[in-house]
Order: structure tokens, then sequence, then C-alpha cells
């Protein structure tokens, strides 16, 4: 409790915090109010009536423009940002709290093959992840039919699942990929903490594993998690977003007609990530802010994060120093005297 | 002799690490078959591939097969050169800040390595983005490009995505070389040195820079998983053909294993000759 009252007195905790929570709840709000309608600006002319083109700058709709199917982009980030963070913390919970299992179990019962096991995780990180993780999705979140001739045949590409069936897909395979080097961390963490002498002498005194994982563990294991946790939430995120980069993303997309009937792609749920991979090509266009709203909402998501944990862990370090009693300062001590030179000690 | 021994036995396993993903991506190319036979099959495949090299086979555009080993080496060595080319250049300029800021005074110390360990954690992304619209921008407005801001078949681009890429792993480095500095700076030889006489630039490049040496080498490990895990996204933004678009392009568990091995060699050896050569110099076993 002394812990979480000083992490909300934290200015950098406080304020990742709010930032993080203020944006998730507006978003949930709209949500509730609007049911997620998103405004969308009709064809607009100039002062000669000549019909401007489509993608609208900031000043003509503020705050931000709108993109070629003249949405409001401010609403459709609005509505974006709770699938960003609900994804993000989905996928950061199913990484660590299995993990933290497999990592005491790892402990408890494996610990003759625990560098085997060690060294094999190890190799997984030789795996860019990103690749590894675009391989496998790249199948399993196609969405047309693809058919390719072989031999004179035609032949079909594999059936794309269900809309529901692709997001669950996503988001347990992000979240397994990285459940191995978790485990292994956490083991070390308890590992760490095994090690103290307090645990020795509750084992000496007959107390089983259980016993020591919820009374003498979890206390020392609690705060690690969280920092654990906040730096997988970053990860996630820029997994998210290298994976839409090459154009994966959540709920997939739709082909739409925009305001000069081309057709374009259309991320389903506007999810932050989705829409820095859709609007990347802006960039090279004369509409440049648009590629850039997406990136900057993830950095400051991504930022406060970063603020949580280090606030967290100053908080911790603090916490840690008043645990351990100080040693002592040893003071000289000052001879007082008005001669400016006295023998210390007689020499008898 | 043991620490060769050491190293073989590791790179043993990062093989094995490999083949075993591989084969489960194997798994994925045709739909969802989560079938232990066909995991099998797949490893098979991959060793037999591995060991005699004329397997290694893609299907052409119009369903010709042909050996990879047409164009194989010239996406291979494009790439490392980027990757080794990032990597020193994040080392050396990582320790090169480390140095201005021993300069600089405390207060200012404190602030700008704040500072950095927060542009630490921003996204590679928007790093790539805010370089390639300044190049552009600055085109726009002068019409003298600086840099290609992308490649193309014709001619390959070097510069830029060798900047972008060593930027955030040389603020790492400098967060990983200030906190070892500050440890080291305490010690009494430091302060022998400074009552004698010599100033902070010849104690820092004669004896902290050295007794660093080891530790910033072995935390180079999580630069280059770092480096390696955003080589994908920086092929694809600067359109750059190197073997991560090779591998996308053809998801054949062999050809990734090939390839992946194939690239992890070099820095295999790279590390070998390092962790053998600090072990001579300085006595130090390395964990890396």
């Amino acid at each position: 409790m002394y812990i979480l009252k000083q992490l909300f007195l934290n200015k950098l905790f406080l304020t990742g915090f709010i930032i993080i929570s203020g944006l998730f709840l507006s978003s949930i709000l709209y949500f509730l109010l609007f049911n997620d309608r998103i405004p969308t600006s009709p064809l607009l002319y100039d002062s000669g009536g000549k019909p401007l083109p489509a993608p609208y700058s900031f000043e003509t709709v503020p705050p931000f423009g709108t993109d070629n199917f003249g949405r409001d982009l401010s609403i459709v980030m609005l509505v974006g940002t709770k699938y960003t963070i609900a994804a993000a913390l989905i996928v950061t919970f199913l990484r660590v709290f299995p993990s933290i299992w497999i990592g005491l179990f790892i402990h408890f019962f494996l610990q003759k093959f625990e560098r085997p096991i060690k060294s094999i995780a190890d190799a997984l990180n030789y795996f860019p992840m990103t690749l590894f993780a675009f391989l496998l999705l790249n199948v399993v979140l196609v969405q047309e039919v693809t058919s390719f001739v072989v031999d004179g045949v035609q032949v079909k590409g594999p059936e794309p699942l269900s809309y529901w069936n692709r997001i669950l897909i996503y988001l347990m395979l992000l979240a397994s990929l990285f459940i191995p080097t978790n485990s292994i961390l956490i083991g070390n963490e308890v590992k760490a903490i095994y090690k103290k002498e307090f645990i020795e002498i509750s084992r000496t005194l007959g107390a089983s594993n259980w016993r020591i994982v919820t009374k003498h563990i979890k206390p020392f294991l609690v705060p690690q998690l969280a920092i654990i946790f906040l730096r997988d939430f970053i990860q996630t995120l820029l997994l998210m977003s290298h994976l839409a980069v090459l154009g994966l993303f959540l709920g997939g997309y739709t082909r739409r007609d925009d305001l000069f009937g081309q057709t374009n792609m259309l991320s389903n749920s506007n999810e932050w990530a989705g829409l820095l991979g859709m609007w990347w090509k802006f960039l090279w266009t004369s509409y440049p802010w648009i590629s850039f709203i997406p990136i900057i909402f993830l950095s400051i998501l991504i930022l406060s994060a970063k603020g949580m944990m280090e606030g967290l862990n100053s908080v911790l370090m603090a916490a840690d120093n008043m645990r351990e009693p100080a040693e002592k300062r040893k003071v000289n001590e000052v001879i007082k005297s008005n001669n400016p030179f006295q023998r210390v000690k007689q020499i008898t | 002799m043991s620490s060769i021994f050491g190293v073989m036995t590791r790179f043993v396993y990062v093989v094995i690490g490999i083949i075993l993903l591989s084969a489960f991506v194997g798994l994925f190319t045709n739909g969802i078959q989560i079938e232990f036979t066909l995991f099998v099959n797949n490893v098979i495949e991959i060793v037999k591939s591995l060991i005699f090299p004329e397997n290694l086979i893609v299907l052409g555009p119009t369903k010709h097969e042909f050996s990879i080993f047409i164009n194989f080496w010239d996406y291979y060595y494009y790439s490392l050169i980027i990757f080794l080319s990032a990597l020193i250049i994040s080392i050396i300029t990582g320790v090169l800040i480390t140095y201005i800021m021993i300069l600089l005074p405390q207060k200012l110390n404190n602030f700008v390595s704040k500072c950095v360990s927060f542009s630490e954690s921003l996204p590679d992304l928007f790093i790539i983005m805010v370089i390639q619209f300044s190049v552009i921008y600055y085109y726009k407005q002068t019409g003298t490009l600086l840099f290609p801001v992308a490649g193309s078949s014709q001619d390959n681009t070097y510069i830029l995505p060798i900047i972008t890429l060593a930027l955030i792993p040389s603020f790492m480095i400098f967060r990983i070389n200030l906190h070892l500095f500050n440890e080291e700076w305490k010690k009494s030889y430091v302060e022998l040195a400074r009552s004698k006489g010599f100033n902070k630039t010849d104690i820092f490049f004669s004896h902290v820079l050295r007794n660093m040496a080891p530790s910033i080498f072995s935390h180079s490990k999580t630069i280059v998983l770092y480096l390696l895990s955003s080589m994908v996204i920086f092929e694809r933004l600067f359109n750059i053909h190197g073997i991560m678009t090779y591998m996308t392009s053809y998801p054949i568990p062999n050809i990734i294993a090939f390839t992946l091995i194939m690239f992890f060699i070099p820095i295999f050896v790279l590390y070998a000759l390092i962790t053998t050569l600090i072990e001579k110099n300085t006595g130090q076993r390395l964990e890396w």
C-alpha cells in the first residue's frame, strides 16, 4: 500500500498514468455516447465553386483535417484509441501471466534442464521477432482468396478465417512469441529471490513450496512483474506498429471507394498501428501530416508507459533504501582546541 | 581452448533454435496445419538442404524452379554491410557522446541523460519518418537531394539507412556507458590519476574506457538483437532489397533457415574473436 501511495505522488508515474487512462476513458466514453460514429465532411468547394481535393488540411477541418474518405481524423484517432490500448493490454497480460507460472515451474521442477532450456530460449532471440511474427501471421490474416496458376490449372489460395478468429489468432500469436523469453526472465528473478536467507530458514522450518511462493516470493516478485508488464506493453506496441508497416493489422481492412471513386484500403478497427501502416504512403504526397498523426500518438503512448516505468523504478529504489537501514556514518572526531596544531595522542 | 568450445556449443544451440523455428514457420505456409509429422518433415528437409545447398530452390514468377544462388549473395552482402556498419557506427557514436557528456557540468549531465533515456524508447518508426520527411522537405525547398531516400533495384542506398538504423542503438549504448562510467569514476585509481594532474580526456581514453570495454561488449548483444528486428522494417521502408525482403518474398522454411544461419555466421565470428581477445588481454571471461 505504501508503494502505491508513493507511486501516485511520483510526478513521472502520475503523468504517464493520467495520459494513458485519459485517452482510454475518453475513447470509451465516445463509444458509449456516440457509438463510434465518425463524422465525414462532404465534398468541400472553394470560393470559386470548384471542388477541393479530398484530404482536407487541418486548417479547413480542425484539428487534424480529414483523410481521403473525408473522415474527421481526430475522431478516427479517438475511436481507435480503445482498440490500440486494449489490444496491447490483452497481449501483455497473456504474455506475462502464463510466464509467471512457467517460470516458477522451471525453477521448482525442471532445475536439471534449466541450462539447455535457457540456451534454446536464448537462440529464439536471434530470430528477428518482427520477421517471425510476420511470417506466421501473413497467411493467417489473409482476407481475400488469392488464386494463381500452377501448370495451367487455377489453384486457389487458403480460405480466409472469420473476422473474430483472425483477431483472436493475432492476439494469441503476439503473446505466445514472447512467453519463452519472459518465462526465463521470471525464472531468473525467482532464483535471485530464492537465494535470500529467510527463505532458507523458512524451508528448514518445513514450509512447502506453495507457502514459500505465496508468502515469501510474491512480495518481492510483484514489483518486478509490474516493471516487466510495462516494458512488455511498450514492446507490444512497437511490434504491432512494425507489423502494421508490413501490412498486417488488427481487424484487417475493407476496400471502399473514397470521395473520388478510387478504391482504397480502410482499417476496420481504426487501431493506431493499422492507421500508421495505411497512412505511411501519405508521407510522399503533399499531405504528409496525415502520416505523422498516428506515429505521434503512438509515441506519446509509448513515452507515457516509459514514464510510468521510470517512476515505478525510482519509487522501488527509494523503498529498497528505506527497508535496509542505512549504515551509520562514521564522523571524524574533531578536536577542539585553541592551538592550530596539537598532538593527538600523548606518547607515553 | 575452453572458450572456443563454449562459443561452438553456443553456435550449435542457436542453429538448432533457428532450424526449429523455421520448421515451425513451415506449419503456417498453407493455412494453419499444426501436425507433428509435418514439423518433423520440415526439420529433415531443412537439415538436408543445409548439407546440400543445391536443394535450395525457389519458384520464379513463371513457376520455373531455380537455385537461390543466382542473386542471393547480392542481397546478403548488401544487408550485411548495412548491419555491420550500423553496429560499428552506433558503438563509436555512443562512446563519443559519453565522452562529450563527461566534459559537461554535472547538472546539465543529469538533464541530458534523462532526455536520452526517453528518446531511447521512442519508436524507431518515428525516427525513420522524421528523417525521411526532413530529407524530402529539404529537397522540396532547395532542390538538392542530400541522400537518396529509397533504394531501387539498380542503385543501392547506403548512407541514410545506416545513419537512421544506428541512431537509437547509439543512445542505448550511451545510457549503458554513462552507467558504467559513473561506477568506474568513483574508483580510487581515477582519484589517484586526477590528483596527479591528468585531465579528464586522458583518464577517460587511456584508463576508464579500457576498463569499461568488456562490459560495453557484453551489453552490445541487446544492440545486435535490436538491430536485427529493426532491419525488417528498414528494408521495407527504405525499399532496400536485402535478405529480410528476400525471406518475406520466399517464405520457405529451408531458405529462411539457410539465410538466417548465413547471416549469423559473421556476427558469431566477430563475437568469438572479440571474446577471446578480451580474455587474453584482461583475463575476463565474458558471457554473451
